[in-house]
């Protein structure tokens, strides 16, 4: 009898709150829902890396399709062209845009590869601007002192968009943007060669991997 | 035997002087100083570099290259024939006997927690931990801390001034020059040992700080298109977190929205200066706290759960835990992900 009212009532909350939940989820909490990307994000990412059954070269490529697709790449790659970014030809741009997709993939991407059964677990959230956040995770092996890696994610048009990595106080994309500031300051500002010099490392990086 | 030591201190002290003598020396002599460029993109680049240096930094740096190759790196790549337990205990004795050193620069700090937990860390080590070779502090809960001079400095108003690639010792700036200086008058053991001992607790402290380090130096210079500007960056940003404790909290650049249907809600993030000098971050926790203040207590946890949920298929309950879990800065989320 008691059971049976018990679960009357939680079944009548239940309905209750598939009631109410369309109307609160219009009200999105970007840091909740960030957090929750960055975390299937990783699971993605953990999944192919303990599938034993895939070879090497599948392994690579599915990476770096989830890679794409979880970086907002072209955002990151028009922004490390830093004061130079202005300068640049349609034409130029574009071609640059390619080789720097293929040029994180094979330098990010591949990296992962390098996985020892880290594990992956966010340890809070919060906002950056209005339609961001920063999600702060811990990777680390058990019983070792996790590293700290913080993911800024960007809520765009095409979903949520990671667009940096810090680790350990360290910005990837600050990191990127002055090694190619160097690269171009050296070569006159000149994109082509920097897109030269990635094509290069791109062809050495494929070999070595 | 006071006597002679101070002598000894002495006699290093000229050695450093001398070899500062030297390092300007090679100022003088080699490419020297880069004009700043005219064009107004390059001048901006030269600017944000902030090593006027470079020609010099660079040849010094080939050099130490070179140095690493040939002998730092084999040497801390040997290193690893002696077992990990034991490479341990020795790092954690240089820790140790490294404590009066931090105990000093917090003090100049201010910084009451942390010089007691110095004053813990070395009473535990030396006397549990038998002469600081167990880092049993760390086990019953006293955290680690490590700072130098330079971040003192910096606490105390001074900038890093410009970029400075030293001799042997890597990526420095004149702050942290003067720092690492001031850090071996502070070290009462300099005061002690012969100029053999120093040279050899230098020479393994060299060996241990670049052993964990072959990996990620190797893949940093096997992607990098620019090794020297990356290590560069790389240096900055490490000394900066350092600076600010790892407490975050640093002003990094986003860049603009890209394709179309780009969303106006970010468009003063893309307006931002390439360096913001307030914290973008703060800003962004500041905005937080009015939004959520907007709202009904517990609609943004509801929220959370049920957001997640329209993009997502997954189970509502478990959704809205992870939310409340990932959202709680104080209690780390027990599961493995």
């Amino acid at each position: 009898m008691i059971d049976r009212r018990l679960f009357l009532a939680s079944a009548a909350s239940a309905a209750l709150g598939l009631l109410v939940a369309p109307r609160a989820g219009r009200a999105e909490d970007i840091p909740a829902a960030a957090s929750e990307f960055v975390s299937q994000l990783a699971d993605r990412v953990i999944r192919i890396l303990k599938d034993k059954s895939l070879s090497r070269d599948d392994r690579v490529k599915a990476l770096a399709a989830i890679f794409l697709d979880g970086f907002d790449v072209r955002a990151i790659g028009l922004f490390v062209l830093g004061v130079y970014g202005h300068r640049v030809s349609d034409s130029e741009r574009d071609t640059y845009l390619d080789v720097f997709k293929e040029y994180v993939v094979q330098t990010y991407a591949v990296r992962f590869n390098s996985y020892a059964g880290e594990s992956f677990l966010v340890s809070k959230t919060a906002p950056d601007g209005e339609a961001g956040a920063w999600v702060t995770s811990g990777i680390g092996k058990p019983g070792e002192e996790p590293t700290e890696v913080q993911w800024r994610v960007r809520k765009e048009q095409a979903g949520y968009k990671i667009i940096d990595v810090v680790v350990e106080g360290v910005s990837l994309l600050v990191t990127q943007r002055s090694e190619f500031a160097s690269v171009l300051q050296r070569n006159n500002g000149n994109v082509a060669s920097l897109t030269e010099l990635m094509r290069g490392k791109i062809v050495e990086l494929r070999q070595k991997s | 035997m006071r006597a002679s030591s101070t002598a000894r201190k002495a006699t290093i002290s000229a050695e450093i002087g001398l070899n500062v003598g030297l390092v300007l020396a090679l100022f003088l002599w080699l490419p020297g100083c880069a004009t700043p460029p005219t064009d107004p993109d390059a001048r901006a680049a030269f600017e944000e570099a902030n090593d006027p240096l470079e020609p010099t930094n660079r040849a010094i740096f080939d050099v130490n290259v070179a140095l690493d190759d040939h002998i730092v790196k084999p040497v801390a790549e040997a290193y690893r024939v002696v077992p990990e337990d034991l490479r341990k205990g020795m790092h954690n004795m240089i820790v140790t006997v490294h404590a009066p050193v931090l105990f000093g620069n917090y003090l100049m700090q201010a910084d009451p927690d942390s010089t007691a937990d110095t004053v813990l860390r070395f009473l535990i080590n030396i006397t549990a931990g038998v002469g600081g070779f167990f880092d049993v502090a760390s086990m019953v809960g006293v955290p680690t801390h490590d700072t130098d001079f330079g971040v003192t400095l910096a606490k105390w108003g001074v900038g890093e001034g410009f970029y400075l690639m030293l001799p042997g010792f890597g990526p420095s700036n004149p702050r942290d020059a003067i720092g690492l200086g001031v850090d071996s008058l502070m070290d009462p053991i300099g005061y002690f040992a012969t100029l053999l001992e120093s040279f050899g607790r230098l020479v393994y402290e060299g060996i241990d700080k670049r052993e964990p380090l072959i990996e990620p130096l190797d893949e940093i210079r096997r992607t990098s298109v620019d090794y020297y500007a990356t290590l560069r960056s790389l240096y900055r940003q490490r000394r900066e977190d350092q600076i600010r404790s790892g407490k975050g909290g640093a002003n990094f650049p986003a860049p603009s929205i890209s394709g179309p249907g780009d969303m106006p809600s970010t468009a003063p993030e893309a307006a931002r200066p390439v360096e913001p000098p307030t914290s973008s971050a703060n800003i962004a926790s500041v905005a937080g706290q009015s939004q959520a203040g907007a709202e009904l207590p517990g609609a943004a946890d509801s929220a959370a759960g049920l957001g997640g949920n329209e993009t997502v298929p997954a189970g509502p309950s478990e959704q809205s835990a992870l939310a409340n879990e990932a959202r709680d800065p104080t209690g780390r989320p027990d599961v493995e992900r």
